[in-house]
């Protein structure tokens, strides 16, 4: 009897334990990019937070894919199918009825193993390539929150029809040491996308959030807040009719 | 715990993490993320035709600020508010090739212009600067553009780009009365290019003293070993002090033209055959060969300094410079 409860305990702890090292730590970033962005009578922030609260020292990652037409969360997601369930929500602020007021949307997001292999990070001044191996490539997808017979999460403006606004990241396998490269991640959900027969539109439109400082870096493990910032600023569109 | 139960929770261990480490797998593979084949496809794709929203965010003010509407009059302000810096109003005199005014992100309490005056040319703007009786010229150089933050109730600028007046002035002070700078700069007539980074808040300012032909330097200055004909000297000021930063050997950037290019070397020879011999001494042009101009110096009866200068760089060339032996008398045979 005694062994089937220390068999039961040593269970929990270890299935706890699997999962923690899987779970993604949510690592608070500061940014000097952040700004507030307009399109018509809709506002949004460049960047998601980590919590409901909007300041420079509370970013998660940058808004790098438009996905637009007539697009929400459900059908962005089906794009891309079937992902790992251990992945943490962040927050994304803002305006895209008037009459309902500014609004905290929160998503976890779809994330993928991936194995990316060598990629080069920083062309210039001096190529840096790494080793990435497998990686985790996430996104989340923000829209305003609609009650059909379940909650369906979209925007509208007339340029834009109804679309959602992607934040994208890829984080070291398995124990997310690191975090960042939100272009490597951008170029792979587009080309995902892309492949799908979607029609996009690569680095579409500049979204204020450029910060390329961490490109270079040659070891991600060495990054003090293991929050490497590399992205162009330029979001991508992806057409979903 | 008996041995069973041992090997038992071993055997759900092994199993829990194969079981783990399969489902990881799947994962990747029903999701048919295989990244190279993605690459592939992805580059072949890239030449597709785009379909893009046809408009783009801007940037909005945050809560708290706005964007002033502007009137004729507030521009007419902005420009004037300007001009009031002297070394602009001799820039947008000189010759500016585009003004433009626009409102700038404000606080809703106030109203900001911005102001961006962009040159056809570098302008040069020149001072005269009275450093107790002895009158210094100083030449600035404004590159491309002149972009300042106005704040059109209080009328004056909070913040700019490229304004160079004030730290220049305050830079220029520091440089000049800056012994070990000076003893250099005393060589030979100077005038400092302004970097596009001037500011009227940062406390530093690096920029470049360019001299107007090389001058001869051989010496520990500042902490710094130059040894050679140099053209500029980088020069950064903090606070009240003035340090080198490096330096150009050869010529300036600007250009000669070969007349001016023979003179200068000339004065370059004269003052090498100087530093060798120690007197003043008259060169004579020889000729030019490829790049570089021959001038010549005679020493004794029986030998010459030969002094080469590169006339692409105005530097003396070392390799083909020196004291050479006079080609000595024919003989001649008595009979």
């Amino acid at each position: 009897m005694l062994s089937r409860k220390i068999l039961t305990m040593i269970n929990i702890v270890l299935l706890a334990v699997l999962l923690g090292l899987m779970v993604e730590v949510a690592l608070t970033a500061t940014t000097s990019k952040l700004t507030l962005l307009g399109v018509y009578e809709d506002r949004f922030y460049n960047f998601d937070f980590s919590s409901q609260r909007v300041s420079n020292a509370n970013v998660d990652w940058p808004v790098t894919i438009l996905f637009w037409g007539n697009a929400d969360d459900p059908k962005v997601k089906k794009i891309y199918g079937i992902n790992v369930p251990w992945a943490s929500s962040m927050h994304f602020y803002l305006l895209d009825d008037p009459s309902k007021g500014w609004e905290w949307i929160e998503d976890r997001g779809v994330k993928y193993i991936v194995r990316l292999g060598p990629w080069a990070t920083c062309p210039n001044p001096n190529l840096v390539v790494i080793d990435f191996g497998y990686v985790y490539m996430h996104m989340r997808v923000y829209g305003s929150e609609h009650l059909n017979e379940t909650i369906v999460k979209y925007n509208y403006n007339p340029s834009w029809g109804r679309y959602v606004l992607a934040t994208t990241h890829m984080d070291e396998f398995p124990f997310e040491r690191w975090s960042g490269y939100s272009e490597i991640a951008e170029w792979w959900f587009v080309v995902q996308a892309q492949n799908k027969g979607y029609p996009v539109a690569f680095n579409w439109a500049y979204f204020w959030n450029d910060d390329m400082s961490e490109c270079c870096i040659t070891n991600p493990y060495a990054d003090r807040d293991q929050h490497i910032w590399c992205q162009n600023g330029f979001a991508s569109a992806v057409r979903v009719d | 715990m008996s041995r069973l139960d041992m090997l038992f929770i071993t055997a759900y261990l092994v199993m829990l993490i194969a079981l783990t480490m399969l489902s990881l797998y799947f994962m990747e593979v029903m999701s048919g993320q295989a990244f190279g084949t993605v690459m592939g496809e992805g580059l072949k794709a890239l030449g597709d035709k785009s379909v893009a929203p046809p408009v783009k965010p801007k940037p909005i003010p945050p809560p708290g600020y706005h964007v002033p509407n502007l009137t004729d009059d507030d521009i007419k302000k902005a420009i004037s508010i300007i001009r009031s810096h002297d070394y602009i109003r001799e820039a947008i005199d000189s010759g500016i090739a585009d003004v433009r005014v626009e409102p700038a992100i404000s606080r809703v309490d106030e109203r900001v212009a911005y102001v961006l005056l962009k040159l056809r040319n570098p302008v040069n703007v020149e001072r005269f600067i009275d450093r107790g009786g002895e009158v210094v010229k100083v030449r600035f150089v404004i590159w491309n553009s002149i972009g300042a933050r106005i704040n059109l109730d209080k009328g004056v600028v909070i913040g700019s780009l490229d304004l160079p007046k004030p730290l220049t002035k305050r830079a220029l002070e520091v440089v000049l009365s800056d012994g070990d700078l000076m003893k250099i700069l005393s060589r030979g007539p100077w005038f400092i290019f302004i970097p596009a980074y001037g500011s009227d808040t940062r406390d530093e300012l690096g920029f470049i003293v360019m001299f107007e032909k090389p001058v001869w330097v051989n010496e520990t200055v500042k902490g710094v070993e130059i040894l050679g004909w140099i053209s500029t000297i980088f020069v950064r000021v903090e606070g009240d002090s003035a340090k080198i930063t490096g330096y150009n050997l050869g010529a300036p950037m600007y250009k000669v033209e070969l007349k001016g290019k023979l003179k200068a070397a000339e004065e370059i020879a004269g003052a090498y055959a100087k530093l060798k011999l120690g007197r003043d001494a008259d060169v004579v042009f020889i000729g030019v060969k490829g790049e570089l101009a021959i001038f010549k110096a005679d020493v004794d009866d029986n030998r010459e300094l030969v002094v080469s200068v590169n006339l692409r760089i105005l530097a003396v060339d070392e390799l083909r410079s020196g004291i050479a032996i006079k080609t000595p008398p024919s003989m001649t045979c008595g009979g």
